[in-house]
């Protein structure tokens, strides 16, 4: 059950929903897809209001919800013409991005087959096709990555990130956010069908204090590293990795330089600075355990 | 290019529908075989005097094994063929038109189907009994079979759209299967009837139109019963509108995902 949900999805945005399981993340989808009523309330597409409005918000919708929803009982080829007829697409148009498409996802071999014959993960890549073949203003996505090996996750990214730079608006739930984490502009968190957290990706790793002050060293030793860091003062806190050590520095002591001098002073070599790249897995992970 | 995705999904049903399995075997040979099974009434000839008039009794039965076999197709298949999609519901009510297509499409096929069991019917009678009718009432003939034909759709799509909940559909073609086969006089003329259910068949749509087409092929210069036209007409009417109602009210999305 949802409870006071009050959001603005802006168009041109990559919104993404976030959260624990059983937190309304996919009811709230299927009801902005119009599969799902509310009791009370009301949403409002492009304008539109859902409810009395629904016929004529569908040319704008795409939808992938975490089943797969294809005719079983025809093929591949056969389901993505039948989507892309009914959003008024030409046959000689449809072929040449279903082909585009089947091949992008590694799956043109799988084109005549039905969807029923399928394994989960083509049935998803499929589905997913379905979807992105429509070239619609808003594009729902729940659980898009679920089933997909990891060169398919990089093409899903890959055209969202097109669809993106084409300032379509898309909504993706996901449980791995940081999959997605080069093309999300907004992040909501959900839980016990209540939002919880909703701020922009910039904000988040912004006021996220292990991102501010934090980098992973690589030195020719790397416990003696960690020793002599431990005793710098500018270090709030390090670890030990297999390869390198993770340096945590205190608020407003991020002078680098003199880290490295003191390192360089005791005859270790630096090999590489890297600035921690966001885990937004994590910080998700933080939120909700911090409610 | 939505007559495109018409095409693409009334192929399919047809298709599904005629792949080689136990269930078009049954559809299509079983009435086939019920013909087969009074063979020997070949020999016998056996008649019914109706309305001062001798017919075989063979040609009385084909044309209700024909229009009884195709109603009962029709309210058994027509729901079904629409749940059969269900795995693409999502999809189908999302997208513009989506639940137009699957319900035309639907019933085109349906409706091919019905007409290929009727032909099938039809042809096996010429076969083996020598059936023919009188073509010179064949416009009202027509008309009576068309009219039954859209009322057993409309009673069909008002049992999709009440929601029934019938796990398999297909008993309710069984239900009708046994109640018209029965009752609407498809054996035997309803006046053989005890009374009051002599009276009472004639309240089955399926009664009044096997009765007319009778009329009109069996029997030469036979005059047009205008009573049963009109309650036809009256009935193809009062079903459309009720099933336009229930379609304005019922039929929303969300409804569809609990097919």
């Amino acid at each position: 059950m949802l409870k006071n949900i009050n959001y603005n999805f802006l168009k041109g945005k990559v919104t993404l929903i976030s959260g624990p399981s059983g937190g309304g993340k996919s009811t709230l989808i299927n009801i902005i897809s119009g599969i799902i009523s509310t009791s009370e309330g009301n949403i409002s597409i492009l304008g539109y209001n859902l409810n009395s409005n629904f016929k004529k918000i569908r040319p704008y919708i795409s939808c992938v919800w975490n089943e797969t929803s294809l005719f079983s009982n025809m093929s591949v080829i056969n389901n993505l013409r039948f989507f892309a007829f009914l959003r008024g697409q030409t046959l000689k148009e449809t072929d040449i991005k279903i082909n585009d498409i089947l091949h992008s996802f590694g799956i043109i071999h799988d084109k005549n087959k039905f969807v029923s014959n399928l394994s989960q993960g083509t049935k998803r890549k499929a589905d997913l096709c379905r979807a992105l073949i429509n070239n619609c203003e808003i594009l729902l996505l729940d659980e898009p990555s679920t089933f997909l090996d990891n060169k398919s996750k990089k093409t899903l990214v890959k055209i969202l990130y097109k669809y993106k730079e084409e300032g379509k608006s898309i909504i993706i739930v996901s449980h791995h956010a940081s999959l997605y984490s080069n093309i999300i502009d907004d992040i909501i968190i959900m839980k016990d069908g209540k939002i919880i957290y909703n701020q922009s990706l910039e904000h988040l790793i912004k006021n996220t204090k292990e991102f501010k002050n934090a980098f992973i060293l690589k030195t020719s030793d790397r416990l003696l590293a960690n020793d002599i860091l431990q005793t710098l003062p500018e270090i709030e806190n390090t670890y030990v990795s297999q390869k390198a050590v993770h340096v945590y520095l205190k608020e407003g002591d991020g002078d680098l330089s003199s880290i490295i001098n003191s390192l360089g002073n005791r005859g270790l070599k630096i090999k590489k600075i890297i600035s921690k790249e966001p885990n937004l897995d994590k910080l998700i992970g933080e939120i909700i355990n911090g409610h | 290019m939505v007559i495109n995705a018409f095409i693409l999904l009334t192929i399919k049903k047809i298709k599904n529908n005629l792949s080689f399995t136990l269930s078009t075997f049954t559809t299509i040979i079983q009435p086939i075989l019920w013909l087969s099974i009074f063979l020997y009434l070949r020999e016998e000839q056996i008649t019914l005097s109706i309305y001062n008039n001798q017919i075989r009794y063979i040609d009385f039965l084909v044309l209700g094994i024909f229009l009884w076999r195709i109603v009962s197709f029709i309210l058994g298949k027509f729901p079904s063929s629409i749940k059969e999609d269900v795995s693409a519901i999502r999809s189908i009510i999302t997208s513009p038109g989506g639940e137009m297509i699957l319900i035309w499409s639907s019933f085109v096929a349906t409706f091919f189907i019905a007409l290929i069991i009727g032909t099938a019917i039809l042809l096996t009678a010429v076969l083996l009994y020598d059936f023919s009718v009188f073509f010179n009432q064949i416009i009202i003939a027509s008309l009576a079979f068309l009219l039954i034909i859209i009322i057993h759709f409309e009673i069909a799509s008002i049992i999709v759209l009440s929601h029934i909940h019938i796990k398999d559909m297909k008993s309710i073609g069984f239900i009708t299967t046994t109640i018209f086969g029965l009752s609407a006089g498809v054996f035997f003329p309803v006046e053989l009837f005890p009374p009051p259910f002599d009276n009472l068949a004639y309240v089955l749509p399926l009664t009044q139109g096997l009765t007319m087409m009778r009329e009109m092929l069996l029997f030469p210069n036979f005059l047009p019963n205008m009573n049963l036209l009109i309650a036809l007409l009256m009935e193809t009417i009062i079903l459309f509108i009720t099933t336009i109602i229930l379609y304005k009210k019922y039929f929303k999305p969300y409804w569809l995902e609990t097919l």
